[in-house]
């Protein structure tokens, strides 16, 4: 009996495992179309979890059943499925050119690639997360042709000032609009590892989703999301080495004393000091002596103060973790990051830090729901100054280099530092007070997504969200005092009296949408339907107090200080809110993903403007063709060919006021006496600036896909622009802004990308190249112009520098006289003065008259001439990656090919002004023996040889070496180490540029003498996943 | 489940349907709908007329003014002949600007709850500053719009009015002045600490000013379709009621004409007051004037003015027996003259700004002492 039942058992197994005894290793070799082996390519044992990846030859081998069917994928190869045999040979892996499932996130949802009828860029996270930067929005800069980072400085905390999108959409303020997953927010705070994709929106099709705020484009940020699998850990970090850049550096104090006297003696004055005097500069063993005419210390030391006030090099340093995992039905992320940045300065407190925390949880509750939440924090604190970087700055380029930073030893004052001359910039670091500023956020969003319920393809999204922020600033500024030798009098004083401010708001926007999505196909018709509603809220409340003269210089609070006289106090507050209701739309149908059409509306609506006139519909249209899927299509060398157009109308609310409509009551008081009144005249006609832009691009792949080309060129034109209006003074109060300006704006740009394989290494190149102009066709009869730099002048583009046209140097002052005899009625700047090495300033038209601005206008300019504009033109950028084995390499340029900046005379004639200490580059000045010099002959008090004329305009194209890294991949598979790759990483390393090698190329118009250099930036880095 | 999914839908279209509120309100600025509701708040509307106040007419303060005429030496293109016409000028925006804030007050006092006399009383407050601005208005520029309300959209075609003859102006000034003279307060019912605003006796002095100059000035100049004895009879009329009439007793002449521009003429207690702009000590917040500085760097009289003076015998110089001529001394101009100029300009030796007078010292006319503290 048991052995029949064993008998039959046996013969059952064998029955049902023939496979299991007949088990065959289907063995190959996979190669792609170069005859090069592929490694890593996956190979698994269909409907099974049995597989494995092919070796570094290429080869696999694999236990499977007889019947079978191996699949092979690998990611940017077609997948192959084939029957498994026991030796299956040479196996052919096809490239997948048509990269069909590459998917972009656009407003409102992803669409594939190849479907895009609009401008839109995408950037993949870990290009940003790969440059070990500050920002992100820092990190954007050169990647995407027609965007333009604003940088302002290297001050941590206020590196960037802002983006703009395809050039100017007004003469006002406008605001790219940033969503974080939905959700409006600041790309500076954002730690740039949580970044999964970015996408830009250029063009109206692309943005009119957004209506009302899309005018200067749209920026959509993806987060990462858990991914299913068990949990992974990473860790992303680096160290950072920063060195100022340009900046100007000062001389020795001898060699500046010298300059000093001889402003003073070619102006007509005496020398500052005589030559016995200006000895004991250069004497390092005769530093002072005490003056007992005027009770103070005669000083006569050496001391760079730019040396002694800044640093060489600073530090950053950057820390970012995450945790992920999940199963299939519930995956959770989990990421914290840290960043921090020195400043420049030497001392006193600085510190500039950045927190993120975020959490994310999608969840899959049944076939048809799924919920995702997320919860986010960021916080930034600074520390600095509140004297301010740039003012420690201005004094310590402008005190001269003869004063030491301390008094001398017998000084009998109780501050050892010396205030002389000039406030003492070392004093005011270490001991002018502080300011502190925090800003922390928290953000919380859910989202439910029921689809796939009524009708397949249908799909309803319920979002919800708010974004809380909380800000205070505390400054305290101390008085300090430095007193002459005999103690009597104040030389120098600062903060007096001391002062303290406190400054808080807290602030929420709210964000309620639903979406409803449906997305078939019938037959070769492809449909996809969205209509969607949205209500925003937004609420800030902030409150401040100041006060002056506190009783203790060294306690500061807002308890204890003369609060008797009423000029110590100032409080107040601030309440602002405004609400946004919003309905869109969108359609999207293609036939036989060939020909492709886009319809979007949005309809907004807004509380910053009058009930009548508060919404408006902001429409676009889009198609795309698709030429290379036609039959006829039979190059083969190009593989994808897409033009495309589209047209829409965008809106511009970022200079409306909150409550512009309603007429507001402003307060005065004389005589004790209050007194209300009205001085604005309430704007009920505003409405959001209209800007309609149209685009017409193409996109090219060719040599299968390795070669790609994209090309846009638009036109937008802004009519309905808010310009001030000119009335009669008849009406007898302040008149609003009405939309009666317009601006036209155009531009174009390219997008070349190379890639491809050799053996081992492969290699991307790409080239992007964009440019923009503008004019101002109306915008209320403005035009005035003066030398320098003109905003907004009808007729012309935005800021048009304007100048005078210049000759060289006159030789001595009979050429001088010689030129206005032979030209009677000329008159230079200056003219009881002009001498040997003034210049010569060339008179337009005849020159019967004296230099000057004339009417004042573009048609009676007088002898000024437009000498170009300070936006730039011709953005480009260029980048090469290479990957080989474990090491990979990139390098990206960065540049501007036009652009001029107008610097303003008091930032660089050396001793205009008594405290303007001259530069090392102002060495080269113009002497009867050295005629031939770049700068003219120094004069103390008068900058007439400095107004704005093409001698001084600088060239502000550049170059830059924006990027360079070197990584390699460690290949230590214990630990659980999946990737650790170290890099060494080089920022803003080289430049080239025509411009006075005292200021960064990228320095914004009318820069000042003491700006905040940029940066040159090394950090070694890790990157390292469990 | 499928009921969730029921409400979920139902909420969404609910929120799609309805459109959520959009209208907000500034909640830490006062708005004009808050405004205008009870006393106090008319009250500080009007005092914005006196912060606005200029202390000399002609809106550039000091002695502009004056400058005008060949009464003061100074540089002032006007009375020197070479005046460029600049394309927008204080006098003419500053005045609408007033004036608007006037008609601002009339058109939206009705809305406090106030009865109906402390309503006129403000009501006469406004009308007497838009008087008083299309005054200023027509003496310099004649025929001026006349814009009774406030505009409040850029596109009222009443922003293109033409110029209204001035005796309509006048006329409108005329009939703005007599309400004020009859809604104002008395002088003597104005405290001390309100003092400085105006009352009726000033509106009915107004009245005397408006009428003289606008009659002599239409008979001198034979303004067209001017009747000068219609305004001269005005001004004589309100004249007798202010010295003879309901208001006799109510102003006399200071007992000293030198200290009557001096701080101790201040107020009430100097019956000659019947309309002043109120100043500040030095230092305090308040609002302050600088015609001493003025006067001690160049402001000084002509002689053209300085020849005006009557003598102790009531004759002008040109027929007086006791006007020295040829004068042989700076000094002579003051003998047996009316002792009014000799507290008008310095005596040589008298002590002045910084020192003692000497001719020429301070700007190139007769330096005045009258008003210098």
């Amino acid at each position: 009996m048991r052995l029949k039942s064993f008998v039959i058992l046996f013969a059952m197994i064998m029955l049902a495992a023939p496979s299991i005894m007949a088990q065959i290793i289907a063995k190959g070799v996979i190669q792609d179309v170069g005859k090069e082996p592929m490694v890593g390519v996956a190979v698994k044992e269909k409907g099974t979890n049995n597989g494995v990846l092919t070796d570094i030859d290429g080869q696999f081998s694999l236990k499977v059943s007889p019947s079978a069917i191996l699949e092979f994928s690998y990611v940017g190869y077609k997948p192959l499925e084939m029957p498994a045999k026991a030796d299956m040979g040479v196996i052919t892996m096809q490239e997948d050119t048509e990269q069909l499932d590459e998917v972009v996130v656009v407003g409102y949802g992803t669409q594939k690639k190849v479907n895009l009828s609009g401008a839109v860029s995408a950037i993949d996270g870990d290009k940003i997360s790969s440059k070990p930067t500050t920002d992100v929005l820092t990190a954007l800069q050169g990647e995407v042709p027609g965007l333009q980072v604003l940088r302002t400085s290297g001050e941590p905390g206020s590196e960037t000032s802002g983006m703009r999108v395809r050039g100017f959409s007004s003469a006002n303020a406008t605001s790219t609009l940033v969503l974080i997953d939905g959700v409006e927010g600041d790309m500076t705070l954002l730690n740039p590892n949580d970044i999964a994709s970015i996408s830009v929106l250029k063009d109206a099709a692309a943005s009119a989703i957004y209506g009302a705020r899309a005018a200067a484009g749209v920026i959509l940020i993806t987060t990462k999301n858990g991914t299913e699998g068990k949990v992974k850990v990473s860790y992303n970090g680096f160290v950072g080495f920063n060195k100022p850049g340009l900046m100007p550096q000062r001389l020795p104090a001898w060699e500046e004393q010298v300059m000093i006297n001889e402003a003073r003696v070619q102006a007509g004055q005496n020398p500052e000091w005589n030559a016995e005097q200006s000895s004991w500069v250069g004497n390092p063993n005769f530093n002072y002596r005490p003056n007992h005419t005027n009770g103070r210390w005669d000083l006569f030391e050496s001391t760079n103060w730019v040396n002694e006030g800044t640093k060489s090099h600073t530090t950053q340093q950057s820390h970012s973790v995450s945790l992920t995992g999940g199963k299939k039905d519930l995956n959770y992320l989990v990421s914290g990051g840290y960043y921090t940045k020195d400043g420049i300065l030497k001392y006193g407190p600085d510190k500039n830090e950045r927190y993120n925390l975020r959490a994310k949880i999608n969840s899959e509750l049944n076939d048809h729901i799924s919920f995702n939440l997320m919860a986010s924090y960021e916080g930034k604190f600074t520390r600095n100054n509140p004297y301010g970087a740039k003012g420690l700055l201005s004094r310590l380029y402008r005190v001269r280099g003869r004063q030491p930073i301390l008094n001398p030893e017998e000084d009998i004052n109780d501050s050892p530092y010396n205030g002389d001359l000039q406030q003492n910039a070392i004093d005011i670091m270490l001991n002018g007070g502080e300011n502190k500023q925090k800003y922390e956020s928290y953000i919380g969003k859910a989202e439910l997504n029921i689809h796939d319920y009524f009708v397949k393809g249908l799909a309803l999204t319920l979002r919800a969200s708010r974004r809380a922020g909380y800000w205070s600033q505390d400054i305290t500024r101390r008085n300090l005092e430095w007193k002459d030798r005999l103690g009597l009098t104040n030389r120098q004083q600062v903060n007096n009296p001391n002062s303290m401010e406190r400054r808080k708001n807290s602030d929420y926007h709210d964000n309620v949408e639903a979406i409803l999505t449906y997305n078939g196909q019938f037959g070769k018709h492809g449909l996809g339907v969205l209509a969607g509603t949205s209500y925003e809220r937004y609420r800030k409340e902030e409150m401040y107090a100041s006060i002056k003269n506190l009783i203790s210089n060294d306690f500061f609070s807002l308890n204890y200080y003369d609060s008797s006289d009423p000029a110590n106090t100032i409080v107040g507050d601030k309440i602002e809110t405004w609400a946004m209701m919003s309905y869109f739309g969108r359609i999207n149908y293609d036939f036989d993903e060939r020909y492709l059409l886009e319809a979007n509306v949005r309809y907004d609506g807004s509380s910053r403007l009058a009930p009548e006139r508060r919404w408006h519909a902001f429409p676009s249209f889009s198609a795309a063709w698709r030429v290379s899927q036609e039959d006829f299509w039979n190059i083969e060398q190009i593989n994808n060919f897409k033009v495309r157009a589209s047209w829409g109308q965008l809106g511009n609310g970022a200079i409306l006021g909150l409550y512009d409509y309603i007429p507001v009551i402003n307060s005065s008081s004389n005589m004790g006496v209050a007194n209300y009144y009205q001085s604005n005249m309430a704007s009920v006609d505003k409405t959001w600036e209209i800007i309609t832009s149209t685009n017409v691009g193409v996109d090219l792949g060719m040599l299968n896909n390795r070669l790609t080309f994209t090309g846009d060129y638009y036109w937008k034109k802004n009519d309905n622009m808010l310009a001030g209006v000119t009335l009669p003074h008849l009406v007898g109060i302040t008149v609003p802004n009405s939309n009666v300006g317009t601006l036209k704006t155009w531009g174009w740009e390219i997008e070349i990308g190379w890639r491809d394989r050799w053996k081992d290494l492969t290699y991307n190149f790409s080239f992007n190249l964009s440019d923009s102009d503008n004019k101002v066709v109306e915008y209320s009869g403005q035009n005035t112009i003066k030398a320098g730099s003109v905003g907004i002048l009808e007729g012309y583009p935005l800021n048009t520098i304007w100048g005078y046209k210049t000759d060289g140097y006159w030789s001595s002052r009979q050429e001088y006289l010689d030129y206005k005899e032979a030209h009677p009625g000329y008159q230079s700047f200056n003219d009881a003065k002009v001498s040997g090495g003034d210049v010569k300033y060339v008179a337009q038209g005849n020159p019967d008259h004296q230099i000057g601005q004339g009417g004042g206008t573009p048609e009676n300019p007088g002898d000024l001439v437009c000498l170009g504009s300070s936006n730039g033109r011709y953005f480009y950028g260029f980048n090469l990656g290479a990957q080989w084995k474990g090491f990979d390499f990139s390098i990206m340029f960065q540049g501007v090919a036009k652009r001029k900046v107008a610097i303003d005379a008091a930032e660089i004639a050396p001793l205009n002004r008594t405290y303007d200490m001259p530069w090392t580059i102002h060495r080269d000045y113009w002497t009867e023996d050295n005629q031939d010099a770049y700068w003219p002959r120094l004069f103390s008090g008068n900058a007439f040889n400095y107004n704005t004329s093409d001698r001084w305009v600088q060239d502000a194209s550049y170059i830059r070496l924006k990027n360079v890294t070197l990584g390699y991949s460690i290949p230590l598979k214990k630990y659980h180490i999946e990737q650790l790759r170290v890099y060494v990483n080089g920022s803003d390393l080289w430049e080239h540029s025509k411009m006075l090698k005292v200021f960064d190329p990228e320095v914004g118009n009318n820069p000042s003498a003491n700006y905040y250099p940029f940066f040159r930036t090394w950090t070694v880095g890790l990157n390292l996943t469990l | 489940m499928k009921s969730i999914s029921k409400y979920i839908i139902m909420g969404a279209f609910a929120l799609a349907v309805t459109g959520c509120d959009l209208d907000m309100q500034p909640e830490t600025t006062m708005t004009d709908t808050g405004f205008w509701k009870t006393e106090t708040d008319l009250r500080g509307a009007c005092n914005r007329f006196y912060e606005q106040l200029n202390g000399n007419n002609d809106l550039g303060g000091g002695f502009t003014h004056d400058k005008r005429s060949d009464e003061l030496a100074g540089t002032n293109g006007q009375s020197q002949g070479n005046w460029t016409i600049p394309s927008t000028n204080g006098a003419w925006t500053d005045s609408y600007w007033r004036i608007n804030i006037a008609n601002n007050i009339l058109e939206k006092s009705p809305k406090a709850a106030v009865p109906e006399d402390i309503l006129n009383r403000y009501q006469a407050e406004a009308k007497f500053f838009r008087a008083y601005y299309y005054f200023e208005l027509t003496k310099k520029y004649g025929d001026v719009p006349l814009l009774l309300k406030t505009i409040d959209n850029t596109t009222d075609p009443d922003l293109k009015m033409g110029r209204t003859p001035r005796e309509e102006v006048i006329k409108q000034v005329y009939e703005d002045l007599d309400f004020a003279s009859q809604w104002l307060p008395d002088i003597d019912n104005i405290s001390a600490k309100d003092w400085g605003q105006v009352s009726r006796q000033a509106a009915l002095a107004m009245i005397v000013r408006v009428g003289l100059y606008t009659g002599t000035h239409g008979k001198y100049h034979k303004d067209a379709g001017c009747d000068p004895n219609h305004h001269l009879t005005k001004a004589v009329e309100a004249a007798r009621n202010l010295i003879v009439g309901d208001n006799k007793g109510k102003f006399e002449l200071y007992y000293d004409f030198e200290k009557l521009f001096q701080d101790e003429a201040e107020g009430r207690g100097n019956r000659e007051n019947i309309f002043v702009k109120v100043y500040g000590p030095n230092g305090a917040a308040t609002t302050n004037h600088r015609n001493s500085r003025d006067l001690e760097t160049g402001t000084s009289l002509t002689r053209n003015i300085v020849d005006l003076f009557l003598y102790t015998d009531g004759l002008p110089r040109e027929k007086s027996p006791l006007a020295i001529i040829p004068e042989t001394s700076y000094d002579d101009i003051f003998s047996n003259r009316d002792p009014r100029l000799g507290m008008t300009i310095y005596k040589i030796g008298e002590e002045a700004y910084k020192g003692a007078f000497n001719p020429f010292a301070f700007g190139t006319g007769y330096s005045i002492k009258k008003g210098f503290s």
